[in-house]
């Protein structure tokens, strides 16, 4: 049973970190972005490197793996920040893919081979799997809620109800864009140093575009509900994923008819919200 | 440089027949429909299924499977987008549920196929002909000619012909259009399917000049979007100016940067001219 949980936590955590970035921004600020497993794989390679080929200390590399997706989050609000809708959706998908594109090209990052003996984030001694897992989902759990009961994710919910009027109340739009992008990135870059460092293993495959499959399936599924919302609804994904696998005996087929089952389920969800949410009038 | 252009001129032409369907599809919807790459991805693979694995001759497997995917990317671009539309989904819902049936698509084409990737032309090159300094087969001739004809057709027809008007009044306004008389349900219609023959067409004639695996449909979309976007001034015609205008830089990047690099080129040209395009909508607007 520990085992299977330690084995879960591995391979959830990661997403889960990613799914909190993921509602920072569609719960949060309203806006459907797609430019965080870039951020996340930037944070990730960072950290391996620094601490794989340049013998850094696991605190040192993982500060500035974080600092890094913190910047590199702002980068990109910062460059899409005149596109809503369709727009800022498609052109932050060209910023996540074109860097999992050139993680796959650049050598330093071992190209498709990837670098193995990522050091794990317990800090001294073996930390277990599990509690280092439990420590790091509290942590993104925490700093998620704080950011929802600031003013300044007051304000950003506000954005997401009515642009125009939280303009016309004063509300610096762009301001708000940008540090709900820093704090999206300093999440995703968290996510992709966990999984890396969980597995001791990184490679460009982990920052494919479907992999945002499951993050952005909680995040809708959880409604805008709290943080605890999004990683539940996570967490039960993940554990459907597993069911499909030990039910179906075959693994590669469980994968694709699990995503299946998953994306169905998804989208229909998004369109019940969506009519849910609809207008009774239009004035 | 002659090599350069070459490959620029083979490779738009692919792009361009790629590109043509989403564009006519996207002049009416205005929607990024992302399973458009799976579409021609599904095309080529239910050419390769009925002709290969289950001995149907190409002249009757070729025209089914073109029907066959049609009637699906009919479905959707007929039947679900303005659905979708008219229950008040915003563009970027349906964009979102469009890369959810994109995986769906793509995982059932995984599993039938178990990931295979196809090809369905000869193991026997023809040499061809010299062309700008690369060689060109008689199949890639008739691509860029087919290409070519295409693009000038659909300028033609958006200038000159009632049915190109219609669709761009109804693409601008199908208030107004249906107000001055067209029958926008016909219009949406006759483009949906247009687009939709379109789409499977090039995703069979890709599979005989180039191989297929499922995965390459995000791609194939990301290609037709740059593409429609860069000639969006010109409508569907502008998509085969794009396409060729893509097709160039993809082979710059190739020949004179690195071939590594040529992926990255097409997110990152995604990147700008979305950018370029839409720097003057009307702002804000979340969602």
């Amino acid at each position: 049973m520990l085992d299977f949980l330690s084995y879960l936590t591995q391979i959830a955590v990661g997403s889960a970190l990613m799914a909190l970035a993921l509602s920072v921004y569609v719960d949060g600020i309203g806006y459907t972005v797609f430019h965080l497993l870039g951020v996340s794989g930037v944070s990730a390679y960072s950290y391996a490197l620094l601490t794989v080929a340049c013998g850094w200390s696991v605190p040192l590399a993982l500060s500035i793996g974080i600092l890094l997706g913190v910047v590199c989050g702002w980068l990109c609000s910062e460059c899409v920040r005149t596109l809503r809708g369709d727009g800022l959706a498609l052109a932050t998908f060209g910023i996540g893919v074109g860097t999992f594109e050139a993680l796959r090209f650049v050598r330093i990052t071992g190209g498709v081979f990837g670098l193995a003996g990522v050091p794990q984030l317990g800090v001294a001694a073996p930390v277990p799997i599990l509690a280092t897992g439990a420590v790091v989902l509290l942590v993104g759990i925490g700093a998620t809620a704080l950011w929802r009961r600031s003013l300044g994710g007051a304000i950003v919910r506000c954005v997401q109800q009515d642009e125009w009027g939280a303009l016309s109340i004063g509300a610096r739009v762009e301001g708000h864009q940008r540090l709900t992008g820093a704090f999206a990135g300093a999440l995703a870059g968290a996510s992709g140093i966990y999984a890396a460092a969980a597995t001791g293993f990184i490679e460009p495959r982990d920052f494919r575009p479907t992999n945002l499959l499951v993050p952005l399936a909680a995040t809708i599924l959880a409604c805008g509900r709290t943080p605890l919302g999004v990683v539940g609804g996570l967490f039960a994904i993940v554990l459907f994923f597993q069911a499909v696998r030990f039910i179906g005996q075959d693994p590669t087929t469980a994968g694709p008819v699990s995503e299946i089952l998953v994306a169905v389920v998804v989208g229909m969800v998004l369109v019940l919200i969506r009519l849910r949410r609809r207008p009774k009038f239009d004035g | 440089m002659g090599a350069i252009l070459g490959a620029a001129v083979v490779s738009g032409s692919i792009y361009a027949l790629i590109s043509l369907g989403f564009a006519l599809a996207f002049r009416i919807s205005g929607v990024f429909n992302l399973a458009h790459g799976i579409l021609l991805v599904a095309a080529g693979y239910a050419n390769y299924g009925l002709g290969t694995l289950l001995g149907i001759p190409p002249w009757l497997s070729i025209p089914a499977s073109i029907l066959l995917v049609s009637l699906i990317g009919f479905a959707i671009e007929g039947g679900g987008i303005p659905l979708a539309k008219r229950a008040g989904l915003k563009p970027v819902d349906i964009m979102v549920l469009s890369w959810l049936m994109l995986v769906v698509l793509q995982d059932v084409l995984i599993i039938i196929f178990s990931s295979t990737s196809i090809y369905m032309g000869s193991a026997n090159v023809v040499p061809g002909w010299a062309l700008l300094g690369a060689r060109i087969t008689p199949l890639q001739l008739f691509t860029v000619s087919a290409s070519l004809a295409a693009g000038l057709g659909f300028f033609l027809m958006a200038r000159f012909s009632v049915s190109g008007r219609e669709i761009t009044a109804v693409g601008d306004n199908p208030l107004l259009a249906s107000i001055c008389g067209v029958n926008v349900k016909r219009v949406v219609g006759l483009n949906a399917a247009a687009a939709a023959l379109l789409t499977a067409g090039a995703g069979v004639l890709f599979s005989y000049q180039d191989r297929l695996d499922p995965t390459l449909g995000m791609r194939f979309s990301i290609v037709a979007i740059v593409a429609t976007l860069a000639g969006i001034r010109l409508g569907p015609a502008g998509a085969v100016l794009g396409a060729f205008a893509f097709g160039l830089l993809e082979s710059l990047v190739l020949y004179l940067v690195d071939p590594g690099l040529r992926d990255t080129a097409v997110y990152f040209c995604l990147l700008v001219v979305v950018l370029v395009t839409y720097r003057r909508r009307l702002l804000p607007e979340t969602g």
